[in-house]
């Protein structure tokens, strides 16, 4: 499973109690959309921390890591490249 | 200081009248400011014995048993306590709808009667409780972050202003400035609005009605109109000239204090056990004073319940005085999905169930038990979801579906007393 499916699923089963895919865009702001708030964003840095096997460290915890499908594929890329 | 005596002498008067009875009374001690302010007057004006009153939780974010023994200590009072677990919650819950009779979407009624329940059976019918005093004189989390985001909305761009939301939540960690630009962007919603009668209940009202998404399509075709516009219909025409804060007491006190807390999470936890509840902030001379008090005064900078803090210097002990103040809640999820959970639940949530009460999208329910059971669902918006779709489908199976089971028989009461025989029936 790409990583992208992989966390599309993720969220779409666990913020939006889905599985219609149309529900989700991969550039949907989930701050914007409400998809996910203040403590959801902590679910979602276990969830990566649990599936891709590396720390979210403090300064990551940025929209521009973790706001949209496309930003957290990117993030977790990049992270994957530099080990 | 003149404000101070006059809010003092209408406090004891307040509290002195209700202790008025044929029969003793006595004091719920939540170890806030607001039931330690009432047990202090009784202590020095009344002419009863200091009789009170306490829950606590076995989960240490909630409890407030160090408060309570503080203020037992301080004011030498004659207390019982009664302790509530998590299984207590599940234990009680079905019987706690039947009290409500509707649907509702927080816990923390049903620790409100087992503490009735202990007064009851301490032979005591009336207590005094410090239902009121957030409202009236300027308690609330929500009142200070309306405060925050009004200061921040003069000022959009500061990057200096929202920092004030952390003060919000001392116990978050929130001095790494990741964190703030979740906060930032969270509370910033409905900032370019400052002067919407409403301001300050947006985000809560926003956050509560996520839970309508679990609603069956049958649901939300019958539900169409906006409750926000049904409110504002029924706000007063002079509203638009109020101090933005008074608004917030006003809206809080008419829809939240009124429709739950006085009412669900109150009077009827009270009299499910035939116990009496006198509430001396919610006083008529109490509230109209406070409504001409200025709102800098009730809530100084971000210092909730100043007057009330400052006008009690001389009763209470510092410790209590300048507590931070803890919201009363009660656990949500854990309490019926830690262990094993009740038959009931696993019933009312069955796919079939929710499929034939017909409120609620079932494969919607199905995913957030299995997030539940997960372990992942921590958020407020999900303890919510659950506790709302959980009651719903108590109170439809007790007063829809047992209609005639539950009220014509005459053993409906006794049979729910052990919950799980009215769900089987």
């Amino acid at each position: 499973m790409t990583i992208e499916k992989q966390l599309r699923d993720y969220i779409l089963e666990n913020f939006l109690f889905t599985d219609d895919q149309s529900a989700l865009n991969n550039d949907d702001s989930f701050l914007d959309k409400g998809i996910i708030d203040s403590t959801g964003i902590l679910e979602v840095i276990y969830f990566i921390e649990e599936e891709f096997a590396f720390k979210v460290g403090d300064e990551e915890m940025i929209p521009e890591n973790l706001d949209s499908v496309n930003n957290i594929v990117n993030f977790i890329q990049q992270k994957q490249n530099a080990i | 200081m003149a404000h101070d005596n006059s809010l003092i002498n209408l406090l004891i008067d307040a509290t002195k009248i209700r202790l008025r009875s044929d029969v003793p009374v006595g004091a719920y001690l939540s170890g806030g400011l607001d039931s330690s302010v009432l047990v202090a007057l009784i202590h020095h004006y009344g002419d009863v014995p200091l009789r009170t009153f306490s829950i606590g939780f076995d989960d240490e974010s909630l409890d407030e048993s160090h408060f309570q023994k503080l203020m037992i200590r301080h004011m030498k009072t004659e207390h019982s306590h009664v302790q509530c677990f998590r299984q207590s919650i599940a234990d009680n819950f079905i019987k706690t709808i039947w009290n409500t009779e509707m649907p509702i979407l927080r816990t923390a009624p049903v620790p409100m009667s087992l503490l009735s329940g202990l007064v009851r059976e301490q032979g005591y019918k009336v207590v005094l409780t410090g239902e009121g005093s957030d409202e009236v004189l300027g308690g609330y989390d929500i009142f200070k972050e309306a405060k925050i985001r009004q200061f921040w909305a003069k000022n959009q761009n500061s990057t200096l202003r929202p920092t004030l939301l952390k003060r919000l939540y001392p116990y978050l960690d929130l001095t790494k400035t990741q964190t703030l630009t979740y906060l930032k962007k969270f509370f910033g919603e409905g900032l370019e609005h400052p002067n919407l009668l409403y301001f300050s209940h947006i985000l809560r009202w926003s956050t509560t009605a996520k839970c309508k998404e679990f609603f069956s399509t049958d649901l939300k075709n019958k539900v169409t109109e906006e409750v926000i516009e049904v409110m504002l219909q029924h706000f007063p025409k002079e509203m638009i000239d109020w101090h933005f804060f008074n608004r917030a007491q006003y809206l809080e006190a008419k829809s939240l204090m009124g429709g739950y807390l006085l009412s669900s999470q109150g009077d009827r936890m009270l009299m499910s056990n035939s116990v009496e509840g006198r509430f001396p902030f919610l006083d008529h001379r109490v509230i109209e004073f406070a409504n001409k008090v200025h709102p800098n005064i009730k809530m100084k900078v971000l210092n909730e319940k100043y007057l009330l803090k400052r006008a009690m210097k001389q009763y209470l002990p510092e410790s209590i005085l300048n507590r931070s103040k803890q919201p009363y809640r009660a656990p949500d999820i854990p309490s019926f999905f830690e262990r094993k959970s009740p038959e009931y639940i696993e019933e009312l949530l069955s796919e079939n169930m929710i499929r034939k009460y017909n409120y609620f999208d079932s494969s919607k329910v199905n995913l957030l038990c299995k997030k539940i059971r997960h372990g992942r669902a921590i958020g407020y918006k999900d303890n919510m979801a659950l506790v709302g779709i959980l009651s719903t489908q108590i109170w439809h199976h007790l007063f829809i579906e047992n209609y005639r089971a539950n009220f014509l028989s005459l053993q409906a009461q006794e049979s729910l007393s052990s919950g799980m025989n009215v769900v089987g029936a």
